[in-house]
């Protein structure tokens, strides 16, 4: 007995003792309110852990729970690289636009009116399909999302419509100044025998036939090169049981791999301009393709070079629009890939600006190759990617697509886990030699949309830049 | 907008506003309400799953508070709420939060303008004593009022002058109020924005950014007890600002006979816009009108797509968007076509899904589909402590009842048939109407 009250006494003591400390902890000290206070204590962050299994097929299956609202959402990845489709550009939006016009035994009209009805949203754009639905429609429309996948009828009607819709958007696109960028990027960026330089044009939309979607979907949509992201408010039991009785019956196959060169040596800097007579602003990008595959030894360093150049409210930002108004926002952006990256900068200045905006980015390339950042500015870039990594996993999304990158580009498995710890690792040496590495100022592609004849005044000061007209 | 480039200012409201509504109790969303003795109103949910935290501030001041020869005054104002205060230099405001790892915003609505960040939840007290700087001791000076002035203008060369039918929403607009100030758009006109002065802009501050015109939610990882401290602790110092507010409401006229207008620009398809004044936010017929425009355009089987689009293939797309405002609404409709030729068609058709849904009751099935659309939009804007925060600030701004994001979904349930039938035929006024069309240049 004494035993027992002396314990009691004991627990009572630690709970006095608790309760006092919690008291104490309370922000009441003095505060200086002509300071910027500091951060209080925050926990080690920790990622949110996801369960995965694969299918007799070889499906990859992740399940990422989350029950704070009864929604669920399907994600699937096809991991291939289709080959060059040249006069027939733009056969695998087609394709995948037209499976979604009929499947197994429902008409475009029923998976339409299906879909709306249970308030789903769908999307499916070349080899990526995502569905997010009230959780208690979850396996109705997983039924019609795995019948997209595996049985879509490849209707003759549909096809029609399909071939006018798409005509219609490409020339909707013709007036549209940031697609026009985007369409001579890639024509730039990527020799015509690599599949990432072609973009669809009324002439290849035509020539596609209804054969050509159905070798498509045939050649690309196999179980096996496939993953699967289930998110939501559901249990593994029940992600099990949805995947094999959607996916189960689903045939596997041998889907052809194609050999293409990985990286491509851009050319001489030159001044592009596609004459828009019209435009009140010139639409520009500053870009070039990269050699940076996914997992590389030197992706953090790159990460933080880019930010500190800019991404956020960094360098670019601060200079073109805080101190000279030049423009409403300019960032960069660096994207690894396992054939081809790119970098680029983006924005858009009234054509006054135009010659002074280019070469205040290039001032800035300059400084960041050749001036070793301030160890103070380095620590706030580092600050800034550790605080937009713990938001960024307030998205369930975001754990789905660390778990496929993880798969797709064979990472570590604590890859992501320690990724904080990675980008802390990076010294102010390391972002000096990705400058150096990533942005060769001599060999990069100065793309602008806008007026022309006013331009031509305008860029008389950037000599050193070969001026190229495009013609549309 | 600050720097948010894929938002834009008007559709947004419609997303924003018809949100807040819950299922049932086990999404209801928690929050303490309160008011300091200065009069800032003050709402914390709390939220500990992820170490995390939303700061949201609504100010109650937006386009339709300027003067006719102001435009774009409260927005060009909110970029200036960026620029530092007595105890944050110029240039300080963004790298404080860079450097606490968050993220912060703003943007201007006809009714309203908002300030958000997020940011790791331990950073708490660096969001809340930046909020109250700006509010109590805002410091702006010329440098910064010109820098702004061509960030400013240059904002409105990117969302709108240099965009393909970037004026459309600006002229319905200008077409469908003569008198109220939702005749011009927050992002203002470039000649108004020249003239604004640094004084001017002293005036608004003292006018309009005041506690008792604010709300302040704090949404995420926090402890009620020690956040409410630490909100005494910096906005306790901002003295009450003692004036009322005198708002007139300006009187806008209904449309008395159709209105149209036609006008040339380098665009690739006609488009043809018909707009109709429609229920402010939170009237009775604002929920019902929410359904008729889901019915009517939203999703591939919503009826414009079906009739107009698939089955006649008279057009290449269509859109609507509803505006409800906080004195008026707006609702537009635009449809894209091949050729001006069909433009009779269109608008036949037109006319005839409009008529329909004021004579013919909907079905059991679209009743269903349309509420089962409406609750996982709700659940979208609620999916994240951002959104969480923005609904309650606004439920609080607009019905002075944040509680509403309860209790709206009970609302959305009792929506009849009837309800719809009636609403569409108070609004259609098929003969008092406005007409845009929007055509490329003539041909030579």
């Amino acid at each position: 007995m004494p035993t027992i009250l002396l314990q009691s006494l004991k627990n009572l003591f630690t709970i006095l003792l608790l309760f006092i400390s919690i008291l104490t902890s309370l922000p009441c000290e003095e505060v200086n309110l002509n300071l910027p206070p500091n951060p209080t204590t925050l926990n080690k962050i920790h990622l949110p852990k996801y369960q995965t299994f694969t299918l007799k097929n070889g499906l990859k299956v992740y399940l990422i729970e989350d029950h704070k609202l009864p929604m669920i959402s399907y994600f699937l990845y096809l991991d291939y690289m289709p080959s060059l489709q040249k006069n027939k550009s733009g056969l695998g939006q087609f394709t995948t636009r037209l499976m979604k016009q009929g499947a197994a035994n429902r008409s475009k009209l029923q998976i339409d009116e299906e879909l709306d009805f249970m308030g789903v949203d769908f999307s499916i754009e070349d080899n990526l399909i995502f569905a997010s639905s009230l959780s208690k429609y979850a396996s109705q429309s997983l039924e019609i999302f795995s019948d997209i996948i595996k049985y879509p009828k490849f209707d003759k009607d549909e096809f029609l419509k399909v071939q006018e819709e798409m005509v219609s958007d490409i020339q909707a696109e013709k007036q549209n100044p940031n697609a026009q960028v985007d369409n001579i990027t890639k024509s730039l960026l990527f020799p015509k025998t690599h599949p990432y330089s072609e973009t669809p044009t009324e002439k290849t939309i035509k020539q596609i036939k209804l054969e050509d979607c159905k070798n498509y979907h045939e050649t690309y949509f196999k179980p096996n090169i496939a993953h699967f992201a289930i998110m939501g408010d559901l249990k593994l039991e029940d992600a099990k049981l949805l995947a094999e009785t959607n996916f189960g019956k689903w045939q596997s196959g041998e889907v052809p791999k194609i050999n293409m060169p990985k990286h491509f040596e851009p050319k001489k800097t030159k001044i592009y301009i596609l004459d828009r007579p019209d435009s009140v602003q010139s639409v520009m990008k500053i870009t070039h393709s990269i050699d940076l595959i996914p997992g590389a030894k030197d992706i953090h360093s790159a990460v933080v070079m880019n930010t500190l150049l800019g991404g956020g409210t960094f360098r670019l930002y601060q200079n073109l629009r805080e101190k000279k108004g030049y423009t409403y926002g300019v960032y960069s952006s660096l994207r690894p890939d396992r054939w081809v990256g790119n970098f680029s900068v983006d924005l858009s200045t009234q054509t006054a600006f135009t010659a002074k905006s280019i070469e205040e980015v290039f001032y800035e390339f300059n400084r960041i190759k050749n001036e070793k950042v301030s160890s103070e500015e380095l620590q706030l870039v580092k600050n800034y990617l550790t605080g937009q990594f713990s938001l960024s996993l307030e998205n369930p999304s975001t754990i789905a697509l660390f778990a496929i990158k993880t798969s797709l580009y064979n990472l570590p498995t604590d890859y992501y886990e320690k990724y904080i710890e990675s980008i802390n690792n990076v010294t102010e040496e390391d972002v000096l030699k990705a400058a150096n590495k990533y942005i060769p100022t001599n060999k990069t592609h100065i793309i602008i949309v806008g007026k022309k004849i006013d331009l031509k005044k305008n860029l008389k000061s950037l000599k050193k830049f070969k001026l190229i007209d495009l013609k549309k | 907008m600050k720097k948010l480039k894929f938002v834009y200012l008007i559709v947004s409201i419609f997303l924003i506003s018809i949100t807040q509504l819950q299922a049932n109790e086990k999404q209801k969303i928690k929050f303490v309400r309160y008011k300091l003795p200065n009069g800032l109103t003050v709402l914390l949910h709390k939220d500990n799953s992820k170490p995390i935290v939303s700061v949201g501030f609504m100010y109650h001041v937006g386009s339709k508070d300027e003067e006719p020869t102001r435009t774009g005054f409260a927005h060009f104002f909110e970029h200036l709420m960026f620029e530092g205060s007595k105890n944050i230099k110029r240039g300080e405001f963004d790298r404080l939060i860079l450097n606490a790892g968050g993220e912060s915003n703003a943007h201007t609505t006809f009714d309203y303008t908002y300030y958000e960040a997020s940011l790791p939840s331990n950073q708490l007290p660096l969001i809340l004593w930046m909020e109250s700087e700006r509010l109590l001791q805002l410091k702006i000076d010329s440098t910064g009022v010109e820098t702004q002035r061509k960030v400013v203008k240059e904002e409105r060369r990117e969302r709108l002058d240099n965009q393909p039918y970037g004026n459309l929403t600006e002229i319905l607009f200008g077409m469908s109020f003569q008198k109220h100030p939702y005749r011009w758009l927050p992002i203002g006109s470039s000649q108004y924005i020249d003239k604004a002065t640094l004084e001017e802009f002293e005036e608004f501050h003292r006018k309009f950014y005041t506690p008792e015109n604010g709300v302040l939610v704090v949404a995420g990882d926090i402890k009620i007890k020690s956040t409410k401290k630490l909100i005494e602790a910096y906005f306790n110092r901002i003295q009450k600002s003692g004036k009322k507010l005198d708002r007139k409401k300006i009187e806008e006229p209904p449309i008395q006979r159709e209105i149209s207008k036609t006008v040339y620009y380098n665009v690739e398809f006609p488009a043809l816009s018909y707009a109709f004044h429609a229920p402010a936010l939170g009237t009775d017929d604002y929920y019902p009108f929410i359904f008729i425009d889901t019915i009517l355009s939203n999703g591939e089987s919503s009826r414009l797509n079906q009739n107009l689009k698939m089955k006649n293939e008279l057009i290449v797309n269509s859109e609507t968007s509803y505006n409800p405002l906080e004195d008026y609404g707006l609702y537009s409709i635009t449809c894209y076509s091949k050729n001006e030729e069909t433009y009779k068609l269109i608008s036949e058709n037109l006319n005839q899904e409009l008529l329909k849904i004021q004579t013919e009751l909907v079905t059991d099935r679209e009743l269903e589909k349309v509420k089962n659309r409406v609750q996982r939009i709700i659940f979208d804007s609620n999916s994240n402590l951002s959104g969480i925060a923005h609904n309650l600030a606004e439920y609080e701004t607009f019905y002075g009842n944040a509680g509403v994001i309860n209790t709206e979904y009970n609302k959305i349930l009792a929506i009849t048939k009837e309800d719809i039938r009636r609403v569409a035929k108070k609004y259609f006024t098929l003969d008092k109407k406005i007409v845009l069309n929007y055509l490329p240049p003539k041909k030579k």
